[in-house]
């Protein structure tokens, strides 16, 4: 109790509150924005995502390594890793999507949950056995290390980017769906898939272009959550969870209410870790998580349509 | 079946699952001709329009567009053949501006013509105003405006017109089929399925009358009498 | 010209063969114990616990529509209600490490009365009364854990499931001496140290004078579960096969029609799923548990209690009775056999295996085989039988 009342009380602690909690709100919006993507676009839950973005981690963790290994600067190996992964991950998620998941949608809801369900359990035993389950970690150098003076306390450099990079994708996100003829092609078949065949609009190769881009998020995604702590191969279904309650929390179609949604997630995250100790952080995030579906089950900023 | 038919069925087929929607149609239309189907809510008017772009599957062989099968066609493929539906109930896409649902009714083909969006807008002026209004926002006579004038966006050589003036008030509905006159100008081929027998025997080249999935009566309008037309319709007797 | 009503008829002769046999099958294997082989014992509740966990599975899912990813919660619930209720109070539950006892030179022992108010206790309780207690309280915990996810729908309804099996987890982590980490080893003599149980035992000495208590212990925990799980499939049978069964069926056609003939889709779908949670947590009180103890982060296990559920329905064929018997015993032979051959790949191979049975064999086996023959085992249509 009287670490709540502390913290109720003390300008500096809510403050390290609303800091960290955007931090970390930031890194769950971009957990989410993939998910949020491709639900909007295809009505495709991903029971994988999570899983998605550890392999991501992963990947990038490697070549990130290797291009250490040839004696680049460990600042830039995050960024030259994302940039050669990219691809590689965009082909990844349209494999996929055309190969495996355009096969699942349809009325019945079961198939899509079930396969993807199996992609989770293959993908996490896949990473144990390549990678074993010692955690990794992305090297950033200063990139991880760094921070920024305010007085009290030092604000992580990481966290700043992270930020920004959020607001950034989910900004790019939002003129690709509102700017570009291929987000045209997504709101459309979002709309009317019935009816966006007829404009010629092929509907698995826009779906799975529609995955290759949630992949895209997914590994930008993965490099700041590898920069920002460790993983191990089994971190994949509680991403998923964060990236679900920022979604829900926020409204389910908006991508800038996922924003919201992470943050309300990550500050509430905080809250409870400060107030009562760290073992209520996860449990506080849940608790908020459901409050808000209690009292607002379309979430703070909906769409109108869904 | 004319010789020079763009667009015709032989025997074509429907089926809902087990339901059997369509018996055997016979039935073409050539370059430039406007038909006209009549028949009673459930005849398998729209089934036969959707037969027709391949949003139901049927035997290849029972539909031909210029000399190709096309009855197995998937979707996607009507538009660059030079086939373009106006659906039934608009069917405007809701995250759309009017314009992009202009825009994307001709994204997708390297069909050229003379649709662009400034004929469009041409033909539709009020759609000019509204352009960046959200699809769905329109009255109902413009929202099929901006139906019609995305298919258009396609330059079709065939376009498909499921029940145009559903729903529409009666002035509304003259608006709409005063642009069918500039639409044969350019020679576009029309199917034009209609509830309103008048309207539809005002416009058409050609009637056909369909009735529980077949076709019922056939023939250019002033060769067809009002009883036998009736009779066509409700299906009552044996057509003229 | 009908000169009679006509009868409906559900029952058919190969169904009440199926019947026949599934009973003989069940007494059958009551009498495992009989031959005196602990791990015959443990391997027969294993596929019980599995065969009873998957059909109540897919009667949410399968029938009702309600994928839900977090039953195992309710599994780990029922363990931890049972344990609660039979352990005595003042029996040591482990040792305090932190607190060196001077005397004995061993960690400070810890009572469930160390760690819970004495209002708490109403042990120790009969192992059968704690059981039935467990389905009592899932029946309980099921009821707010439905306002919270019967707001979400389709996949969402899923995670969320998900999301509150994770918090009743994290909450009873959290509760005194049932949490701390990875939980104490408590002898399960504590929860079974009954008269019957004594008797049991006596029993089996007099066919083997070798039998161990322990095996009495394991014997009388079968018994248990081939009892509720032959009731949990009895249960769900007459369910499916009855006017609920029909409902089900319509909603899971077409919603809105089911309505509007008066059908109550979200009363129905509510009481399966408290009727499910409370079976769940049942199962899980009788057999979520083995020798190493009180682990909260085993009982609550996705992988074991979901993830193999619904790798054994999605084989076996969701939606159909028999799809979860078929599924059961096809994964526990591939788990005993597989595990030999392919070691750590196990999960990887699974999973596959599930997705491309989900691909091109979505009703699963058993829907593969009634599509090409309308064969069932345990006939759920009615025919319509005109008599002249």
């Amino acid at each position: 109790m009287e670490q709540l009342f502390e913290v109720l009380t003390s300008p500096l602690r809510l403050l390290d509150i609303l800091i960290d909690g955007v931090s970390s709100g930031a890194q769950y919006a971009l957990f989410a924005a993939g998910l949020s993507l491709i639900f909007g676009i295809m009505r495709l839950v991903n029971l994988a995502h999570g899983d998605f973005i550890i392999l991501a981690a992963y990947i990038l963790f490697a070549i990130s390594w290797a291009l250490g290994a040839l004696g680049l600067a460990p600042e830039l190996n995050p960024v030259l890793a994302l940039v050669l992964a990219a691809p590689i991950l965009f082909a990844l998620g349209y494999a996929v999507q055309r190969g495996v998941l355009n096969n699942t949608l349809g009325k019945d809801v079961l198939p899509p949950l079930l396969v993807t369900f199996a992609l989770s359990v293959i993908i996490q035993n896949g990473l144990f056995l390549v990678f074993s389950p010692d955690t990794r970690s992305i090297d950033g150098g200063a990139l991880s290390t760094a921070g920024i003076d305010i007085g009290y306390r030092q604000v992580p450099l990481l966290s700043i980017i992270t930020v920004a990079v959020a607001v950034a994708v989910i900004g790019g996100l939002q003129t690709l769906f509102f700017r570009t003829p291929l987000g045209r092609d997504f709101r459309a078949v979002s709309d009317d898939p019935e009816i966006a065949q007829l404009m010629g609009i092929n509907r698995r190769h826009v779906f799975a272009l529609a995955m290759g881009v949630a992949m895209i998020v997914v590994a930008i995604a993965g490099v700041m959550f590898g920069l920002a702590g460790s993983f191990d191969p089994y971190l994949g279904p509680t991403r998923l969870l964060s990236a679900f309650e920022a979604v829900i929390i926020g409204g389910v179609g908006s991508l800038w209410g996922t924003l919201a949604g992470g943050t309300i997630l990550g500050i509430a995250e905080q809250f409870g870790s400060r107030a009562f100790g760290e073992a209520f952080k996860q449990i506080s995030g849940h608790v908020a998580f459901l409050l808000i579906l209690l009292i607002r089950p379309r979430g703070l900023f909906p769409r109108a349509k869904d | 079946m004319s010789p020079d038919a763009l667009l015709s069925t032989t025997n074509l087929e429907a089926f809902y699952g087990d339901f059997q929607a369509l018996f055997g149609i016979d039935f073409s239309v050539s370059a430039g001709e406007t038909v006209a189907i009549i028949g009673a809510n459930g005849a398998g008017k729209s089934t036969f329009l959707k037969s027709l772009v391949g949003l139901l599957s049927n035997s290849p062989e029972s539909i031909h567009f210029d000399g190709q099968a096309i009855g197995a066609m998937p979707p996607s493929r009507g538009v660059d053949l030079g086939l373009a539906l106006v659906p039934e109930g608009r069917r405007l896409f809701g995250s759309l501006t009017v314009e992009e649902n202009l825009i994307i009714g001709g994204q997708h083909t390297r069909r050229q013509g003379h649709w662009t969006l400034e004929t469009v807008y041409d033909l539709f002026p009020v759609l000019a105003e509204r352009r960046k209004n959200p699809g769905q926002a329109l009255s109902g006579g413009q929202q099929q405006m901006v139906a019609i004038g995305r298919a258009l966006l396609s330059n079709p050589r065939v376009l498909l017109c499921d029940e145009i003036s559903l729903g529409l008030a009666p002035i509304v509905i003259k608006d709409i089929y005063a642009a069918v006159p500039r639409i044969r100008e350019e020679g576009t081929a029309m199917v034009v399925v209609e509830q309103d027998i008048n309207q539809a025997l005002a416009v058409a080249d050609r009637l056909y009358c369909f009735q529980e999935g077949r076709v019922s009566l056939e023939g250019a309008p002033d060769a067809l009498s009002r009883e036998a037309i009736k009779a066509a319709y409700f299906g009552l007797g044996a057509a003229a | 010209m009908m000169t009679s009503t006509p009868s409906i008829r559900q029952n058919t002769p190969t169904g009440t063969l199926a019947l026949i046999v599934f009973v003989l099958a069940a007494v059958l294997a009551a009498c495992l114990p009989l031959l005196g082989h602990t791990l015959a014992l443990q391997w027969g509740k294993e596929f019980l616990m599995l065969l009873a966990l998957a059909s109540l599975w897919n009667l949410l899912a399968g029938y009702a529509g309600l994928v839900s990813v977090g039953q195992q919660a309710f599994v780990g619930f029922g363990a931890y209600v049972f344990l609660h209720l039979t352990l005595d109070p003042s029996k040591s539950i482990g040792q305090d490490w932190s607190q060196i006892d001077p005397l004995t030179g061993l960690g400070k022992n810890i009572t469930l009365a160390d760690a819970f108010p004495a209002w708490m206790f109403i042990g120790p309780v009969h192992p059968l009364l704690s059981v039935l207690a467990a389905l009592a309280f899932g029946a309980l915990l099921a009821i707010p854990v439905s306002w919270i996810v019967f707001r979400l729908r389709g996949p969402y309804f899923a995670i969320g499931t998900w999301v509150v099996a994770v918090v009743i987890q994290l909450v009873i982590g959290q509760l005194g001496w049932l949490g701390k980490g990875t939980g104490t080893a408590i002898s399960l003599d504590y929860a079974f140290g009954f008269g019957d149980m004594n008797a049991v035992h006596s029993l089996f000495q007099n066919l083997n004078p070798d039998s161990k208590k322990i095996f009495a212990r394991e014997a009388y925990r079968f018994w248990m579960m081939l009892v509720a799980t032959v009731l949990i499939l009895l249960a769900i049978l007459a369910v499916i096969r009855s006017r609920i069964g029909l409902a089900l069926a319509a909603i899971r056609d077409n919603e809105a029609a089911a309505s509007s003939l008066g059908v109550n889709a979200a009363r129905l779908k509510l009481m399966l799923f408290v009727a499910v949670g409370a079976a769940t947590a049942l199962v899980g009180a009788i057999g979520a548990f083995d020798e190493s103890g009180l682990l909260p982060m085993k009982n609550f296990s996705l992988l074991e209690y979901t993830a193999f559920i619904i790798f054994i329905v999605v084989i076996g064929g969701i939606g159909s009775f028999e799809g979860p018997i078929i599924g059961t015993l096809i994964y526990f032979v591939a788990d005993k056999i597989l595990t030999g051959l392919v070691g750590e790949y196990f999960y990887i191979v699974l999973g596959v295996i599930g997705i491309i049975v989900m691909l091109f064999a979505p009703k699963g086996l058993w829907g593969l085989v009634q599509e090409r023959t309308g064969f069932a085992l345990f006939p759920v249509r009615r025919t319509v039988v005109f008599s002249k």
